[in-house]
């Protein structure tokens, strides 16, 4: 195993990464679809070359070597499994192509098949597994080659719901003191395989962070959007009970300018802040609710909405939103593009009054509610709606 | 035993590295059919009834010419006919030359189809034109080009001369023509089979420690063994059919230059019924070589996968 480092540019896909892996840590690579994820595995695998920048392995340069040079193992979500071989000769690839002979090949192709619970599979041919089976083979396969780094692309995406646990526990078995890069979209893998966390954007790293932080107070929406919550980006307006714009300080009730407009909540960040200092406003759908009218009461932030659809979750369903402008009796409040007033925001926030400026059309918003709720509001796309959460429930924290 | 349904190989180019969600990477294997047997059709797709009289008489157009020279073969006589001297000489002479021929195709017709399937580089194109020039060229056309080349005026024979080489008008000269007219058949099989979607396969694989050379060994070239033997069969059957090159090139000495197809248009003049009779002989093995490489495409990846 061996640390990697990795500086590198590839002009026609606009990506530029920097990363350092430790020895022995595994990295989860997040990102939406076209960000990345791919080529950097490609340009670690040796497969891509980049345009500039080096990629570092245990302390050498392996830039310009080719892909059999550099002892990184792909196992990508197709086990690949090479079809003319059978279970053992695709196991024993690696070794017979390190010029090891056959029978201690065949030997240690044994061991690492056992190792994976695929013993059984030895004599077999990839056409007669399944799926998980194959993909059990494919990381026996990709061990035996005693690589420095493993790359993991979407290993479970292409199996069954059912068939993923198992593999689950046996890569963390497996990955437990190696160095890995995984890319996933899937929130389980990298909680359970993942020491630490990077979302990539557009071929750039937006958040790099342990795992723990990054579902905890993500800074991206991607990231947000992977944890179940919804995030709001924002500047900080200031305290919501105080006029003067003074500093905030963990477990002060904060109120940010968003593109939905006013939001309030609690500063849950260790660092204090000023007014006008990036913000991030955190909502979990399960802490909202859906109302016909405006409700009036404690603070609260109160979104007219329009439904935008549906989806199952759990014995729950999720309400897919988008922020609307301002409309009926609440139409009244400080004007789209216009910084609130923390006065004004608290005003309306107590009158259950709304400001929601044209831009917050654009944000999506989400609530978890019962069936029978959904039922009871006659929740349709298209629909208008108030979703409504306390300012208790809402984490505020800095953003970059 | 269940069999699961080949990977879909991509159609069409995509990055490197950069796959469509969904769509499975690696190979149809060559000759791609399904690996499950054919199931009687239960869909009811028909085709217009009237096109089974045109589709019918072209099997009858070309069936029926078989089947006169069947009719009018002198079959009494056949056994004593196409074991005459001659016959059994240019039989044998055909024999190893398409042999010899098929060898050579292989030999410069494997690496050439890998590079054109693979090998990037400036004039790719006009290359493989060229390469698959020799389909479409009248074989006389073929057999005069390499006179032109080795003969003794000719481009290369003067040098090939000297040394005290002298191809033309030789047993090499039937085995240049019949490689002339039978390598692109193998080069073009070939290179379809490997553009079919085994480069994910090759990727694993470097990556797996295998270099390049390793590679093509243990994983390329089993993959497209199936295309690899059809091609090598097709171009067998051209290089023993061939008769335009090897009778510009080559001329008509038995025992030296004269095959089975020069035999026969001799025969033709001579003893019409001998050339009919060396002519069913030519038809059973060019059947043969059909059914071989066609029960191979039936019977796609199954038939490729070398049971152990």
């Amino acid at each position: 195993m061996a640390d990697v480092r990795i500086d590198v540019a590839l002009a026609p896909r606009h990506l530029q990464v920097t990363l350092d892996v430790p020895d022995g840590q595994v990295v989860a690579v997040l990102g939406p679809n076209g960000a990345g994820k791919s080529t950097l595995l490609a340009l670690l695998s040796g497969t891509l070359a980049p345009t500039a920048g080096s990629v570092a392995i245990g302390g050498r340069d392996v830039t310009g070597l080719p892909a059999h040079r550099r002892r990184v193992a792909l196992l990508s979500q197709d086990a690949l499994l090479f079809p003319h071989l059978s279970v053992l000769d695709n196991v024993a690839f690696a070794p017979r192509a390190a010029g090891v002979r056959r029978a201690h090949s065949e030997e240690r192709a044994r061991e690492w098949l056992e190792a994976v619970d695929a013993g059984q599979f030895a004599d077999r041919r990839p056409g007669q597994l399944s799926g998980g089976q194959a993909q059990r083979v494919a990381i026996a396969r990709a061990l035996a080659a005693d690589p420095e780094v493993l790359l993991l692309d979407e290993p479970f995406a292409a199996l069954d719901v059912a068939v993923a646990p198992q593999l689950r526990a046996l890569l963390r078995r497996v990955l437990a003191g190696r160095t890995a890069l995984v890319v996933t979209h899937d929130l389980v893998d990298v909680v359970t395989l993942a020491d630490r966390a990077v979302v990539l954007e557009a071929g750039r790293v937006v958040e790099d962070r342990p795992v723990r932080e990054l579902v905890e107070s993500p800074r991206s929406r991607f990231a947000a959007h992977l944890a179940g919550r919804v995030l709001l980006e924002g500047t900080l307006a200031g305290e919501l009970d105080a006029d003067a714009g003074g500093e905030v300080h963990r477990g002060d009730a904060v109120v940010i300018a968003t593109a939905l407009g006013p939001v309030a909540g609690l500063w849950q960040d260790d660092t204090a802040a000023g007014p006008g200092a990036t913000a991030l406003a955190l909502v979990d759908p399960a802490a909202v609710s859906l109302h016909r009218e405006a409700p009036h009461g404690s603070p609260r932030n109160c979104w007219p909405v329009e439904v935008a659809g549906m989806e199952p979750l759990g014995g729950q369903l999720r309400v897919i939103a988008h922020g609307v402008g301002s409309y009926g009796a609440v139409a009244q409040g400080p004007a789209g593009g216009v910084a609130p007033t923390v006065t004004a925001v608290r005003d309306g926030v107590s009158r259950g009054e709304a400001y929601v400026p044209e831009g917050g059309r654009s944000v999506r918003l989400a609530a978890d509610i019962t069936p029978a709720a959904a039922a009871d509001l006659a929740v349709a796309p298209g629909r208008r709606l108030w979703f409504v959460v306390k300012a208790q429930q809402v984490r505020v924290y800095a953003g970059h | 035993m269940t069999r699961e349904p080949p990977p879909i190989g991509p159609d069409g180019v995509r990055p490197r590295g950069v796959r469509p969600r969904g769509v499975r990477p690696g190979g149809v294997r060559p000759g791609g059919a399904h690996p499950h047997r054919i199931a009687p059709r239960l869909d009811r797709y028909a085709v217009p009834p009237w096109i089974w009289a045109p589709a019918a008489a072209g099997v009858l157009f070309l069936v029926l010419p078989v089947a006169a020279m069947a009719i009018a073969a002198d079959w009494p006589n056949f056994w004593t006919l196409v074991t005459s001297q001659s016959a059994l000489v240019a039989l044998g002479l055909s024999l190893r030359t398409a042999a010899a021929a098929t060898l050579l195709s292989l030999v410069l017709g494997i690496p050439l189809a890998v590079v054109l399937a693979r090998g990037d580089f400036p004039g790719h194109r006009l290359v493989r034109a060229v390469v698959l020039l020799p389909l479409v060229l009248p074989p006389v056309v073929g057999g005069l080009a390499l006179l032109l080349t080795y003969g003794r005026t000719g481009l290369l024979g003067g040098a090939l001369e000297a040394f005290g080489i002298r191809i033309a008008f030789s047993t090499a000269a039937v085995v240049l023509a019949q490689t002339f007219v039978a390598m692109p058949f193998l080069v073009i099989s070939l290179e379809g089979a490997l553009r079919t979607g085994t480069e994910a396969y090759e990727r694993v694989a470097a990556t797996l420690g295998a270099s390049p050379g390793t590679v093509l060994r243990r994983i390329t070239l089993p993959l497209v063994g199936p295309g690899l033997v059809s091609g090598t069969v097709l171009a067998f059957a051209r290089a023993l059919g061939e008769f335009g090159a090897t009778l510009t090139f080559a001329g008509s000495l038995q025992g030296t230059t004269r095959t089975l197809p020069l035999e026969v248009y001799l025969q033709r003049e001579v003893d019409p019924a001998a050339a009919v009779a060396l002519s069913l002989v030519l038809v059973a093995i060019g059947a043969l070589v059909v059914l071989a490489v066609g029960a191979r495409a039936l019977s796609g990846p199954a038939a490729g996968d070398r049971r152990g």
